[in-house]
């Protein structure tokens, strides 16, 4: 295995979706920041569980007692009703005067002009950005404006059942791979599990595992002009999948479909799987699935396999924006400084959302007795990733989301057989060109 | 003929007998419409409004974030010339109705004849049968489909334990995903069996008399007399059936996780309208597909009014 010099790009997908900014239709406002007092009602709308909610209500009691002058209403729901909420009360000046965003959808409404820069509420100090990493923070940017504040980030890395491992005698994959060392050791591994388990899941209709393969073959995922990664790159993706799964590997294709978004049913947690890409705050959710289920072992993880110098342990972050409509920018800009700073706050939240990107609340949360095992676990493997700069930064462009069904659509066809891997590369470039644009 | 109005200070107006009618007549029109004023004002906000903007959608390009664009016939020319998905979906729509349909028709009919003959515990077997009507469409029913055809299901749980050990997914494999939701519709056949069970029980048994005094048997007295005097409820069960198939959504979304995978084996139309419309955004080809689909279920329906001339007999005749 070759040594390689992993290191940041945390322009990638900036630079890439800037242009899609620029000629869309306005986005961020360049007005001064406003000034005033902290005071008035203003919403916060995220998107998870009641225990999350739960936590949201506790920082947003601290939030009170620190402004008493200001009350926040808190607006929770599932993440896919919350996705699809989200652009029906865009289109009606209604979103929450703070939001929840993702960096993966982001883009959308910054694009359209609904959410606000927030370039110069950082810069007049309502929105300290001072303990947040550059890099974690180009998650937010959309050509050089920050429309969102990173709150919890997540990485793309391969994980795998350390016990799994260990049982079937191979050596822990390391941080130094190629794709293909990933699949001769695949194979090893194979070879050694019991019946019944397969020795990765198959991830072959993932964008964000498409991400990292693009990325670590040296490419860009998405410029100007749409996808800005050759066919052939994808093609051999594709078949790296289609190979795995034939050979018995992977998992088939039809086990896709039986997963339902749920971590605790993916088939690493059920012990059905011994690796995997995933992100970093999903393995203490496996392990703990992994030890209901009666198959305890460790989650562990290392980098992605990557061809090139480029780091492809793909980084994207949720957080907090404004949008344009916002009637108490003021408060709004305090509530999204204290979400994001405040050590209190982040005791209290626990990094449920991502991993907390605040260094500060990072230390306030490793000194903590009462911190999880694994959010300190988490912060731990992220802080190494970040001081090896073994990061790499996407932002993605508006018709993400079309562009992800339209890849596992794809993928399958081509797995099942139903239609050549060329054919599904080029159905998924002339997709591409419609979601894109 | 003349009438004074009582208690009224002009009560020396007299009026003629018809114009007091037709003041009686104005009075009960206001009241109706005023009785009627919720439902029209619904129908118009709600339905009526709704469906014109739609119409007017559909020859737009609108993605909800910004101002509709005027595009013309651009949406349907996309769809017919070069939108494989919409194909893939009408495929799928009408295999789903062209099984299931005759197949609930079948089940329910054969079901209904069997309980018509006055077995005991009759009440129980129909309360039985009609429960999967009730339940059938509901989410819960969907998740519990996915746990019996996955590949560690209870179907293959249940092969695996009689000595055909096997781990195929059903639902995740192109060629058997949809049979799966055929199947949860075919089990859903007792609504339709209650209202065959109804019409059997409005054949006058003296037809049956007469035809067995004529010799007919079981088969022939089937053909002869039941299926044309149950015709206008095969008719009405057709119809509705037809009309469910079409707009099938809740266990398709559920089993394939909203992706009408694996493959789009599963892509119902009204799936990939709702994927094109809160997945994508793109309003005005999501309205484009409702109109499409409303002139298909329009002339599909218009189909079976036809043929109902031909082969339905209402006794009337």
């Amino acid at each position: 295995m070759s040594m390689k010099i992993r290191r940041t790009s945390a322009v990638l997908g900036t630079v890439a979706v800037g242009a899609l900014a620029l000629s869309a239709c306005g986005g961020g406002s360049a007005a001064p920041a406003p000034t005033g007092e902290v005071e008035g009602e203003i919403s916060y709308s995220f998107w998870g569980s009641p225990t999350r909610a739960e936590k949201v209500d506790a920082v947003i009691d601290l939030f009170e007692t620190e402004f008493p002058d200001a009350s926040v209403s808190a607006e929770v729901a599932e993440y896919y009703a919350y996705v699809e909420r989200l652009t029906v009360r865009a289109a009606g000046d209604d979103l929450a005067c703070t939001t929840g965003m993702q960096s993966t959808f982001f883009a959308t409404y910054a694009d359209n002009g609904v959410l606000l820069a927030l370039d110069d509420l950082i810069a007049s100090g309502q929105i300290d950005t001072t303990d947040i990493p550059e890099d974690l923070m180009a998650a937010g940017q959309i050509d050089g404006k920050q429309y969102m504040i990173p709150t919890g980030t997540f990485v793309r890395l391969l994980a795998y059942n350390e016990e799994l491992v260990k049982g079937a005698g191979v050596d822990a994959p390391d941080d130094d791979m190629t794709w293909e060392d990933w699949a001769d050791w695949l194979h090893d591994l194979q070879g050694g599990l019991p019946e019944g388990v397969y020795a990765a899941e198959n991830d072959g209709g993932l964008m964000f595992t498409l991400t990292s393969w693009v990325i670590g073959h040296g490419e860009t995922m998405f410029d100007e002009d749409g996808l800005a990664f050759s066919k052939e790159t994808l093609a051999d993706y594709f078949q790296y999948w289609i190979d795995l799964a034939d050979d018995g590997v992977a998992m088939p294709p039809a086990s896709i479909p039986e997963q339902n978004g749920s971590l605790e049913l993916t088939p690493i947690a059920l012990g059905k799987a011994a690796t995997g890409t995933r992100d970093i705050p999903h393995l203490f959710i496996m392990e703990q699935a992994l030890a209901g289920n009666g198959k305890p072992s460790a989650v562990k993880s290392v980098s992605m396999p990557s061809e090139s110098d480029e780091s492809a342990n793909v980084l994207g972050s949720n957080g907090i924006s404004i949008p344009e409509s916002c009637d108490n920018v003021v408060t709004a800009a305090a509530f999204t400084d204290f979400f994001a700073n405040d050590p209190a706050a982040g005791l209290a939240f626990q990094s449920d959302n991502g991993i907390v990107t605040n260094t500060a609340v990072q230390d306030a949360l490793l000194e903590d007795a009462e911190t999880p095992e694994g959010v300190k676990r988490n912060i731990t493997t992220l802080r190494a990733l970040t001081d090896a700069g073994d990061l790499t930064t996407s932002t993605y462009p508006e018709g993400l989301a079309t562009l992800s069904t339209e890849l596992l659509r794809l993928y399958q066809s081509a797995a099942f057989g139903e239609i050549s891997v060329d054919d599904a590369v080029n159905e998924f470039f002339t997709s591409a060109e419609s979601a894109l644009n | 003929m003349t009438a004074t109005i009582p208690g009224d200070a002009t009560a020396n107006i007299v009026l003629p007998k018809n114009k007091r009618g037709a003041s009686r007549r104005r009075r009960e029109n206001i009241a109706g419409y005023a009785f009627m004023l919720p439902w029209m004002l619904g129908f118009v906000l709600i339905v009526g409004g709704p469906v014109v903007v739609s119409l007017y959608l559909s020859f737009t390009d609108y993605s909800i974030l910004g101002d509709p664009e005027w595009i013309g016939l651009e949406n349907y020319e996309r769809m017919f010339t070069s939108d494989p998905r919409f194909w893939a979906a009408l495929r799928v729509t009408f295999t789903y109705l062209i099984v299931s349909v005759p197949l609930v028709q079948v089940f329910a009919l054969f079901l209904a004849t069997v309980l018509n003959r006055g077995i005991r515990g009759l009440t129980v077997y129909r309360a039985l049968f009609y429960v999967p009507s009730l339940i059938g469409g509901s989410v819960a029913i969907a998740i519990l489909w996915r746990f019996i055809f996955q590949s560690d299901g209870l179907l293959n749980n249940f092969l695996t334990a009689i000595g055909i050990p096997t781990d195929y997914s059903w639902i995740g494999t192109p060629s058997t995903a949809l049979s799966t939701l055929i199947l949860l519709n075919v089990w859903q056949f007792g609504a339709a069996m209650i209202i065959y069970l109804a019409g059997l029980r409005q054949v006058p048994t003296e037809l049956y008399e007469a035809a067995t005094m004529d010799g007919a048997g079981v088969w022939r007295k089937f053909i002869s007399i039941t299926l044309p005097m149950l015709s206008p409820i095969i008719f009405f069960n057709v119809l509705m059936n037809i009309v469910a198939a079409f707009q099938a959504f809740n266990t398709a979304y559920v089993v394939s996780n909203g992706t009408g995978g694996p493959a789009d084996s599963t892509l119902f139309y009204t799936l990939y309208l709702y994927q094109r419309g809160f997945v994508d955004f793109d309003m005005g080809y999501a309205s484009a597909l409702g109109w499409v689909l409303l002139i298909i279920s329009g002339g599909v329906a218009a189909l079976l009014f036809w043929l109902s001339r031909r082969v339905v007999f209402y006794g009337d005749e």
